[in-house]
């Protein structure tokens, strides 16, 4: 890896300016027209990467992730990952329909969508994940407590200090969905 | 909340989501999640800690 770093700064200019972004917007009236960047981060380009990485890029960015619903309709394969979804939610009994309350709001949600890869790039799976728009929820009205107590840093540090010095065995675990095991 | 897009019940269009477990982005989803995994910490035999405790 080392060596790797290595080559790419000797034989590559490394970073530099995209040639569109070194256009000067038309200018209007003296009126600065916006760039189509969002983020000024966006204006570098860099082709110094290793073979490799190429292709690893290019598996990774091959498929493009979906941004909202409109654009799945009728794809086979997110219709798929949906229909897991909405099958996980049910059997976890996630809601009940029921009509709304007079003068009442619902909040809406959105499926969000996301491939999935392995380490080498390639392909492992199509994900979806439907989330609530809880930026339309205001505290009092639709949701009271949401202070979440977490653990210290200094608490984690102190129990893998604790662990070397008596020699203990420490699991780490990970939960899936975690957000979908809490009762409202 | 609102029926998701694509699933919205054919003979209840107007219905909405009453919902009994937490979802990804409400507001009350990091809490409910503590709650949870605390009450079951408790109930496995751990105790909480006096100088740094995550159950209230």
């Amino acid at each position: 890896m080392g060596e790797e770093s290595k080559i790419i700064s000797v034989t590559t200019p490394g970073a530099r300016m995209a040639k569109k972004a070194l256009k000067t917007p038309d200018n209007n009236n003296g009126v600065r027209r916006s760039t189509p960047f969002k983020y000024p981060i966006q204006r570098f380009t860099y082709d110094g990467f290793v073979a490799h990485h190429y292709t690893y890029m290019v598996k990774v960015m091959h498929e493009v992730e979906p941004t909202c619903f409109e654009q799945v309709v009728g794809n086979p394969k997110w219709d798929n990952a949906m229909d897991e979804e909405m099958a996980a939610l049910d059997a976890n009994a996630t809601w009940e329909l029921v009509a709304l309350p007079k003068d009442k709001k619902a909040i809406g949600c959105k499926w969000v969508y996301k491939v999935k890869h392995n380490a080498d790039g390639s392909m492992s799976r199509y994900k979806t994940r439907l989330v609530a728009k809880g930026y339309a929820q205001s505290y009092g009205i639709d949701c009271e407590e949401t202070y979440s107590l977490v653990a210290k840093m200094t608490t984690i540090r102190i129990i893998i200090i604790m662990v070397v010095a008596k020699g203990w065995s420490l699991h780490q675990m990970d939960v899936k969905n975690v957000f979908l095991h809490g009762d409202l | 909340m609102e029926q998701p897009p694509s699933y919205v019940d054919q003979t209840d269009p107007n219905l909405v989501c009453r919902l009994k477990k937490a979802l990804y982005d409400l507001k009350q989803a990091s809490r409910a999640w503590s709650d949870k995994i605390g009450q079951y910490l408790i109930t496995s035999g751990f105790q909480t800690s006096n100088a740094n405790f995550s159950k209230a």
